[in-house]
């Protein structure tokens, strides 16, 4: 399963993050120093994957943002960065070309693909389009709320 | 006025300095805690998305908690969506306040909305708490039976939380796990996979009753990989069908077919199939292809399946791509002990894989590199991985030198390999070679006496040449003191096999220029201790250097590191011509140690022959000084402790020394035990109302005994301190050691301070003889004392006592 996923900007800053394990939020930010120090500083050609703790780190860069996902050691590594992957392309395909900035003011719908995505840190949906069919209705219903409150 | 998240968001971004930064997002925080207080119910999600995005920022939002639990409450699905998101971010299964949402989850779930129950279901499986999970189990249950493949996948995810997190209930769901695993649906097939690779996890007992099953997972598993299949199109991904299904069909499979060969029957054809349809040209297939090997080995798989598997590890290994080449490192770790021969195959392109430049493959390389050595690469790989321990950074260093060191003791062919590659992995490795390790090869140096003298040389050439290495100098040090007389016999053969004189002097230039200049700054003390006890050695082999050696021994006898100085002035007082006639036999060669070497030693010879003279074991056998401390007896065996505190008389005579008066300087014989020394010359002083005898006399000290034999066998001596000087005695610490046969109890002294021209300090002793006067009584005294500020060390010993005590 997956321990927990960070997304980190170049400079370290963080723009998601999600426990699928109990963590302390002190913990939750000593680890994301250690673990954006321990990746930011890997050279490109090397292989994604680095070994921390009891723990394997799958990491990907996309662009301006390093996206970490932590697994168990007898977990799939290929398979995680697949999943990483399935990830942005929802995101790619509901932002339409997404870059960091629509993250960042959009931080919260990005939780909420990832809701449809992963739960307790087990795939849940691997079809995309059925990922942006839910999104999209739950979007319209948060329309209709705004629709009715204006009216009444 | 409640500003919109993105003009906060804006404003943020838009603070040049970290301090402009705090200075928004605590005015902010200010204006959200008021609203809070006012119970705003307007822009309440609004403020709670915000405070999202400063927590995620790395501030403290704990005022929110509450008001998500509000949010969640309300009746509008907007301000749902935010409520959970905020409890599933502040929020973990460990905060008290998740008991308050129990209700209003519950109450989501039984809402009408799908999404509704969505949000619910998904709060629960990724933060629900052990007791959230028992109050909603049975919701859950009722939800995996949905006509709605929606929340039939999100509930059979929450039930492998509820399965992993509550231990009496993970049997709840067996019923319907049958079912999600007839799904046509993806989302729930991959649901129920989880669940059941969870549960078996959990449980291993269920996997008997589960492999019903595989046939199902079978018949998914070719669907998605023959052409053809119907909704193919949407779970594409990189040319293969839904790649996440199979890897979890995949992984069911192989706890299915572990150690069962039935199983493994049925799923022969689809993991053939697999292995060989699937394209490894992108990561997509090579995850795949990864999961069918680990599989293809876990299970009892039939040769021809294992052949193909070991052939994709093989094209793994060779691949460009790093991540392939990182993950067949790793499956190769897994299957060591299922295929060596393969393994031997692939030996060269793992050992060029040390020489990566990506350190977590060189990590993985020099694991799989340790389980394939055996006897017959021994020697290849060890030169390979001497080669690495040059350029490995340090913390691969000593978990290297030690597996190396194992490695050599377990495989070497013959002695002299072993001796010689253990003295090159010192040469490189420097202080990272480990305690035990040198200590060890020390042993197997004194075990091999034909080697003594080629040991001997090697190291005294390597020290000549640098002695920067500790573990070199500490182990080269104490082979100089043992076996120094061969380097200088001129015998000695150097590395070409020329003959090399090495002079007395030269032997004791070396040393000197150890203690100049130690490898290691702070730990220069175990390393004086160490040339020290060489030193002393010395004096027999070398004679012509009596001088020099008592010289530089005088150096440490004020030394502040404690250890080190009781040494020199022991071993400066076994100087003093007193100590003559027993100083051959007390500086004589180490024992071999009984404990078994390993290795070359069971293969070459059956039994450890120890090559130095006997008698080390019964460290304190006095016989022969019976007849009086005269007597010379050239074979007195007061021997050193030996090196580890395994074996031999070291230990009892530590025992002993504790024995004595608490006051005692705790003796702390070498705290790396390579000590040399005898320790206490234990004075025998049994006695049964027998006359009173004059145990010791010297400097104005006399010392008395008064024995008495005890009805119950044992003897008591009372020992009489008299202080003839006219100065005091002060800091008056007495000890005796006794031989082994003989268990000594001393009571503390009355004092310890001896005024002058008094005996009025006493001590009593009990002593009881096991061999009940077969063997007399002796016994060894050290008596310490400070006497006009100069602190003075005395030995004696006394025999003599009457027979039968």
């Amino acid at each position: 399963m997956i321990n927990f996923i960070l997304l980190i900007s170049r400079q370290g800053k963080t723009r998601l993050k999600k426990w699928f394990v109990p963590c302390p939020e002190r913990d939750q930010f000593r680890t994301i120093k250690e673990v954006s120090s321990l990746i930011l500083n890997r050279s490109p050609k090397v292989c994604n994957f680095l070994e921390w703790r009891d723990y394997k780190l799958c990491y990907k860069r996309y662009a301006s943002l390093f996206f970490i996902a932590c697994i168990e050691q007898n977990d799939n590594e290929l398979l995680a960065l697949e999943m990483v992957h399935h990830f942005v392309e929802c995101l790619d395909r509901y932002f339409g070309n997404v870059c960091e900035l629509d993250l960042i003011f959009n931080f919260h719908k990005a939780y909420y693909i990832l809701d449809e995505i992963l739960i307790s840190g087990e795939l849940q949906e691997s079809s995309k389009r059925a990922v942006l069919h839910h999104i999209s209705e739950q979007d319209a219903m948060m329309q209709e709320n705004e629709q009715a409150k204006r009216k009444g | 006025m409640s500003i919109k998240l993105r003009e906060l968001i804006r404003s943020i971004r838009a603070a040049k300095t970290a301090a402009e930064e705090r200075a928004v997002i605590a005015r902010e925080c200010a204006l959200i805690r008021t609203a809070f207080k006012e119970d705003d119910n307007q822009f309440r999600h609004r403020n709670v998305a915000k405070l999202l995005f400063i927590h995620m920022m790395g501030y403290p939002t704990h005022f929110g908690q509450m008001e998500c639990l509000k949010l969640i409450a309300s009746s509008k699905f907007a301000e749902k969506r935010v409520g959970y998101l905020g409890l599933t971010q502040l929020l973990d299964e460990n905060t008290d306040v998740l008991m308050l949402v129990t209700n209003s989850v519950k109450h989501d779930m039984n809402h009408e909305n799908q999404y509704v129950n969505g949000l619910a279901l998904c709060a629960l499986g990724n933060i629900g708490s052990n007791e959230m999970c028992r109050a909603l189990a049975r919701e859950v249950e009722n939800m995996m039976a949905s006509p709605n493949p929606y929340l039939r996948k999100k509930a059979a995810l929450c039930a492998m939380r509820i399965v992993r997190k509550v231990d009496e209930i993970e049997d709840k769901f067996n019923g319907k796990i049958g079912n999600l695993l007839e799904d046509r649906h993806h989302g729930v097939l991959l649901a129920g996979c989880s669940l059941l690779t969870t549960l078996l996890e959990v449980n291993p007992s269920y996997i008997k009753e589960f492999r019903r099953h595989i046939p199902s997972l079978v018949r998914a598993l070719r669907n998605m990989v023959t052409s053809g299949y119907s909704s193919a199109a949407e779970y594409d991904i990189a040319g293969i069908t839904d790649p996440f299904l199979q890897a979890k069909i995949l992984r069911l499979l192989r706890i299915f077919g572990e150690r069962n060969v039935d199983a493994s029957d049925e799923m022969n054809d689809i993991l053939a199939q697999v292995a060989t349809n699937t394209e490894g040209t992108k990561n997509t297939g090579n995850s795949i292809l990864y999961e069918c090997v680990l599989t293809i080995m876990s299970i009892e798989a039939e040769s021809g399946l294992r052949v193909l598997g070991i052939n994709i590890l093989g094209r793994f290994l060779q691949s460009r791509d790093n991540n392939i080449r990182y993950v067949a490192l790793a499956t190769l770790q897994r299957v060591v002990n299922v295929d060596q021969q393969v393994m031997q195959r692939h030996r060269n392109t793992i050992i060029d894989c040390l020489k990566d430049a990506d350190i977590s493959i060189r990590k993985r390389a020099l694991d799989v590199t340790y389980s394939l050595i055996d006897e017959t690469n021994i020697k290849s790989m060890t030169k390979e991985l001497l080669n690495y321990l040059l350029v490995a950074e340090t913390d691969f260093k000593e978990e290297l030198c030690s597996k190396l060191c194992m490695a050599v003791d377990k495989f070497s062919p013959n002695r002299q390999w072993q001796i010689d590659t253990l003295i090159k992995i010192m040469c490189l490795g420097g202080s990272y070679v480990k305690e035990e390790q040198r200590e060890k090869f020390c042993r197997v140096v004194a075990a091999t006496p034909e080697l003594h003298a080629y040991t001997v040389t090697k190291l005294y050439a390597n020290m000549r040449e640098s002695l920067s290495q500790e573990a070199l100098v500490h182990v080269g040090v104490w082979c100089l003191g043992e076996f120094g007389d061969l380097l200088v016999s001129g015998n000695a053969v150097g590395p070409d096999d020329q003959p090399i004189s090495v002079s007395s002097g030269d032997v004791l230039d070396l040393l000197y220029d150890v203690v100049r200049k130690p490898p290691s700054a702070e730990k220069a003390a175990a390393t004086h201790c160490l040339v020290a006890a060489a030193l002393i050695k010395l004096v027999t082999r070398c004679p012509s250097e009596a001088e020099k050696i008592k010289k530089l021994l005088r150096r440490f006898d004020a030394s502040l590191h404690v250890d080190l100085q009781q040494r020199s002035c022991e071993f400066l007082e076994l100087l003093h011509s007193e100590w003559d006639p027993h100083r051959a036999g007390i500086l004589d060669r180490m024992p071999v140690p009984e404990k078994e070497i390993g290795g070359a030693d069971s293969r070459d010879r059956p039994a450890p022959v120890g090559g130095a003279p006997t008698g080390g074991k019964d460290l304190l056998d006095l016989n022969d000084l019976l007849d009086g401390p005269a007597a010379p007896s050239a074979t007195s065996n007061v021997v050193s402790t030996p090196a580890y505190p395994a074996s031999g008389g070291g230990g009892d005579l530590l025992d002993l020394l504790d024995g004595g008066p608490p006051t005692a300087p705790a003796p702390t014989m070498g705290g790396d035990g390579l000590l040399d020394m005898l320790g206490v010359p234990p004075a025998p002083a049994a006695s049964q109302d027998a006359p009173p005898m004059v145990a010791f006399e010297k400097n104005g000290l006399k010392i008395t005994f008064f024995p008495r034999k005890d009805a119950d066998g044992s003897t008591t001596v009372l020992a009489k301190f008299a202080n003839n000087l006219n100065v005091p005695m002060t800091n008056f610490v007495f000890e005796a050691a006794v031989p082994k046969y003989i268990t000594l109890t001393m009571q503390p002294a009355t004092g310890q301070v001896l005024p002058p021209q008094t005996d009025l300090v006493t001590q009593t002793m009990r002593c009881v003889n096991s061999t009940h006067g077969e063997k007399g009584l002796l016994m060894k005294l050290r008596i310490g004392y400070v006497c006009n500020g100069t602190p003075v060390q005395e030995m004696g010993q006394i025999g003599g006592f009457p027979l039968g005590y």
